[in-house]
């Protein structure tokens, strides 16, 4: 006897694509989460003028103290290249950043909005920058304060959003050096 | 192209980059390069072909743990240990010279310095300057032809410097002609015989003075500056470079070696 394959292909189909989400979204979840970004950065004024955008990579973690307020931290490393009258010449240094993080925001259907800051240490690798008095003598660390923000979107699954967000920052230590950048990230929510 | 030219150098940097992107962190990349500027820049004025500039590493001070080790290891192969080896530095030197004139010119950048025990100078191999030649610098001396007011850049790389540093050891501990040393490539020798003793290749001295001149037809400036990637933990380089208070700086005071009278 031939099992009836067309009703039941018929109903997993409806199963996979029917239900609350179709109608209005689901709630995002709320508890630790994750995250990894891959965008650019790039300096303005003086350090825009002897360095060039660079590739930045950051993973963030932590926990959303409540829907609207999640607090964490964040590793971030950026590449660029020196532009410095010679020599040297065609020189990369990179910049690894730690800071803490918090970011406010509100949901509005599956897409999210915030605000975010954060408030750290940068290193930066080499004292390339000291030719053109960015970086003084023997200095390769300075306190580093962001502020940006983004939008989000939620994924059918709770747990995952991803989201394209902005960020400006200044290095204190170094010139008062300021960047922009952007990023793309995915994030986990436990 | 010269060989001092820095073309086969720049692929590195990206794939350096890359691979501290990809995760690896400060810790791969501890041996980060630092840079490291003379006061001035050597002009060539016109009238007298040549110009020279010497800048010495800032070394920090040895420890006490450091010498310690250095003095047992000096005691246990019957020579002189330095306090910063060959195997501690990697080296390079990174230069621009600008033709300042209309015209078109010629210029030769020679390379050469000291360790912590003797500094090579050339001219004193010659005992008759009308029958012997002047033997040629640790590096260098290659005919740029400049464009009238251009510039040019290049490198002294990292593996010419470490047969310089190899040179200048075998030059003045290993009592080898300056013409054999200087011509040869040296780059798989691993050890020197002098004396009677052998110096291992893990107690080369490495150059920590460099002395440039530039021999030009014109009027021309020299930039440079000394590539360190420092492998000493702790880090041989002082914190603040040349900015270091001198008493917390090692005194280097090598001798011009001169050669035994024959």
């Amino acid at each position: 006897m031939r099992a009836p394959l067309g009703p039941i292909a018929c109903t997993l189909v409806a199963l996979a694509t029917a239900g609350p989400a179709a109608a209005e979204p689901r709630a995002a979840a709320v508890g630790p989460y994750a995250e990894a970004s891959l965008g650019a950065a790039g300096f303005l004024g003086a350090g825009g003028q002897y360095s060039h955008p660079g590739p930045a990579f950051a993973v963030r973690g932590g926990v959303d103290v409540f829907s609207w307020l999640s607090l964490g931290a964040r590793v971030e490393l950026e590449t660029h290249q020196a532009d410095v009258p010679p020599p040297p010449e065609g020189e990369y240094f990179q910049l690894y950043i730690g800071a803490a993080d918090g970011r406010l925001g509100f949901q509005v259907g599956r897409v999210a909005l915030f605000a975010d800051g954060s408030l750290g240490l940068a290193f930066m690798s080499t004292n390339v920058l000291a030719k053109v008095d960015l970086v003084g003598p023997g200095e390769s660390w300075s306190p580093l304060l962001s502020a940006g923000g983004g939008l989000e979107y939620q994924l059918q699954n709770r747990h995952y959003a991803f989201g394209l967000a902005g960020q400006w920052s200044v290095l204190s230590s170094f010139a008062g050096m300021q960047s922009l950048g952007g990023r793309a990230y995915l994030r986990y929510t436990y | 192209m010269t060989a001092m030219s820095r073309s086969c150098r720049c692929p590195a940097r990206p794939r350096i980059a890359l691979l501290c992107l990809l995760g690896a962190g400060p810790g791969a990349c501890a041996d980060d390069p630092v840079y490291i500027q003379p006061e001035a820049a050597v002009e060539v004025v016109p009238g007298e072909g040549a110009a020279a500039a010497q800048l010495t590493l800032p070394i920090r001070l040895e420890r006490e743990a450091e010498a310690t080790e250095r003095a047992a290891r000096a005691a246990e192969l019957g020579i002189e240990v330095p306090y910063v080896r060959r195997d501690d530095l990697d080296l390079s030197v990174e230069w621009t010279i600008k033709n300042l004139d209309a015209e078109p010119g010629v210029a030769r950048i020679q390379l050469n310095g000291a360790n912590e025990f003797f500094a090579y100078v050339p001219i004193a191999f010659v005992v008759d300057p009308e029958e012997e030649e002047t033997p040629p610098p640790l590096s260098g001396d290659v005919p740029l032809d400049i464009a009238g007011s251009s510039t040019r850049s290049g490198v002294f790389q990292e593996d010419l410097l470490a047969e310089a540093s190899l040179d200048l050891e075998l030059i003045t501990r290993g009592g080898v002609s300056p013409f054999t040393a200087l011509l040869v490539d040296q780059e798989t020798l691993r050890q020197i015989e002098a004396d009677g003793a052998v110096i291992p290749s893990d107690a080369f001295a490495s150059l920590v003075r460099f002395d440039l001149t530039v021999v030009a037809d014109h009027h021309m400036v020299l930039e440079f500056a000394v590539r360190v990637r420092d492998h000493r933990d702790p880090p041989l380089l002082h914190d603040d470079l040349t900015s270091a208070p001198p008493d917390e700086l090692t005194t280097f005071a090598p001798a011009d070696f001169a050669p035994a009278a024959p």
